[in-house]
């Protein structure tokens, strides 16, 4: 994937590898969700492409990178809160699966099996992210663990080629982050390339394969989690230099 | 044995309505017919709700369904049933026409926007006078006939009427149960969440916007066919508020729920004729204390029941 331009992003280019654990890191407002959002269609670059599996897909909606395999989490869970657990996991499959709707107007049984049919997959969902069991609870009573738990499950349902994590830690308690940690791995581990926006230093450094390290809209440093870790330019994005007339 | 029950109760309720028109007086039957038909168009308003729209222009569609089908067999000679699919089409082009903004728009702005085109549609019907008759209305509208056989006398327009209703009611209960309704619940929870788990957003929006525009257009087109005379002041905004009070009062999401309140509504607008066009406060008060008391309207009343009796149950069994 590959991408360059953007005002509030400039210059910007970098490519993931197929099933790697790929982190971009910054500061507050250096762009690392807006990068999402030009990747996931949100929004279309002023300048630059992006490029899936080696197709252009610079400008397709959300809804059709996601029948392509994309799938995205966000930064605080936008759940489906009227629906159960399963429910929410069902609409990407629903989605994707197409020409059945005329049916499931005209006679109930048409329904169930449609949904029998896919039930297995998210069921698998469920169980991937340890929500076995609560598929029957509304999604809107799930605690906040568990909320992020099953944003994940939602969109690795689809047995996606690759999922964008916006901060799947924040707001989470140690336990629970290892509990989040522990699943990326799984998934990962599972064929699918993730690409995670992160401030937990710890996580990131744990778990990335690749690191790419913006700063005011544009990548200072990109390498390995030893690599980006000693790099200056990395240390002053975050630590600020130290200023001469200090002294 | 105890889970037929419910369908036995629905079966009987069913079929007793059939024999509604035997017993009851003119007037009564009048009532009875009117809340089938105005019941039509306030379950497209629920339709557009389950999707987390609003609008306010169901009058309007109300109002289009009843001048397309009037003046199409009025100035034409097309019969009912044809006119009725020109209003289907009619009201699907109009329906994605006024549903476009809404793909930007939502809230407060969405009741806005959907107020100015009922205003809009309103002054065409009222001043287009080539076109509609203007203040002049249209008059001697046949109505429908099948076979030979006219629909007019009102118990046999009543009968027309409850085959319409049932089958639109279904219609809505099979979308709130299919992969729409899933959509809708999709996009009304969160759109961007939706629209990234392969949702198509705007094609939800519009779609439910052209269902809820068909329920109106098809809705007019009975009433004009009934009463045999209309005016542009039968489809002004304040239809469009009643009718929006109705399906917000009942439930969206509930069928059983919207006949009811339309009923009940319809029956005190009856009542408090007499105060005249302060009724309109009555109007406002029960939807404010419906928010107030229950959000989800009266058919959330009968799901916090269904629960209850559930739980009794469980309890029973523990």
């Amino acid at each position: 994937m590959r991408f360059g331009g953007l005002s509030a992003l400039s210059k910007v280019s970098f490519e993931i590898r197929e099933k790697e654990l790929f982190s971009i890191i910054g500061p507050n407002g250096s762009g690392k969700s807006t990068m999402f959002n030009v990747i996931t269609g949100v929004y279309t670059p002023t300048e630059g492409k992006v490029y899936l599996r080696g197709k252009d897909v610079t400008g397709l909606p959300p809804h059709k990178l996601n029948h392509l395999g994309m799938g995205r989490t966000f930064q605080n869970p936008r759940l489906f809160s009227d629906m159960t657990v399963l429910e929410n996991v069902m609409v990407p499959l629903l989605a994707r699966d197409k020409h059945y709707l005329a049916g499931e107007l005209l006679s109930e049984r048409s329904r169930r099996k449609n949904m029998e049919r896919l039930r297995p997959a998210a069921m698998n969902a469920l169980n991937v992210a340890g929500l076995k069991g609560k598929e029957d609870n509304p999604a809107g009573m799930l605690p906040y663990g568990d909320q992020k738990r099953l944003e994940i499950a939602r969109c690795y349902a689809i047995n996606p080629d690759v999922i964008l994590l916006d901060e799947p830690a924040a707001g989470l308690n140690t336990d629970e982050r290892d509990g989040i940690n522990n699943l990326i791995r799984d998934i990962n581990s599972r064929g699918v390339t993730v690409v995670l926006i992160e401030h937990d230093m710890k996580m990131v450094m744990g778990i990335s394969n690749r690191i790419m390290v913006l700063n005011h809209g544009s990548a200072i440093a990109f390498g390995t989690p030893a690599e980006v870790s000693n790099d200056p330019a990395v240390i002053e994005a975050y630590l600020g230099v130290k200023e001469m007339d200090d002294e | 044995m105890k889970n037929y029950i419910p369908k036995i109760v629905l079966a009987a309720v069913l079929l007793g309505a059939l024999s509604i028109p035997s017993f009851t007086p003119k007037y009564i039957l009048h009532l009875v017919i009117y809340i089938m038909i105005i019941s039509i168009a306030v379950m497209g308003l629920g339709i557009l709700g389950v999707s987390g729209q609003i609008s306010n222009a169901q009058g309007a569609f109300y109002g289009i369904g009843a001048y397309t089908s009037a003046l199409f067999s009025v100035r034409m000679g097309v019969s009912f049933w044809a006119s009725l699919l020109i209003v289907i089409l009619f009201a699907c082009v109009v329906g994605f026409v006024v549903g476009l903004p809404t793909i930007k728009v939502s809230g407060l702005y969405l009741i806005m926007t959907t107020l100015g085109v009922n205003e809009i549609i309103y002054l065409i019907m009222m001043n287009n006078i080539t076109l509609t008759n203007g203040p002049q209305g249209v008059s001697r509208i046949p109505g429908p006939s099948l076979f030979g056989f006219t629909f007019k006398s009102m118990p046999s327009y009543f009968y027309l009427c409850y085959a319409f209703l049932l089958f639109f009611a279904l219609l809505s209960i099979r979308i709130y149960r299919s992969r729409l309704g899933n959509y809708f619940i999709a996009v009304k929870n969160s759109e961007i969440a939706s629209n990234m788990n392969g949702v198509n957003v705007v094609k939800t929006k519009l779609t439910a916007f052209m269902i809820s525009a068909v329920y109106g257009g098809v809705a007019g087109a009975l009433y004009s066919g009934y009463i045999g005379y209309i005016h542009p002041d039968n489809f002004k905004t304040d239809v469009s508020v009643l009718f929006l009070t109705m399906s917000i009062f009942g439930g969206q999401r509930s069928v059983v729920g919207m006949l009811c309140a339309t009923t009940i509504l319809t029956i005190a607008t009856e009542y408090f004729r007499f105060i005249g066009e302060y009724r309109l406060i009555a109007y406002g008060l029960v939807l404010i204390l419906g928010m107030i008391y229950m959000p989800e309207g009266i058919g959330g009343k009968f799901v916090q029941l269904k629960n209850l009796v559930k739980a009794g149950k469980q309890h029973d069994k523990g």
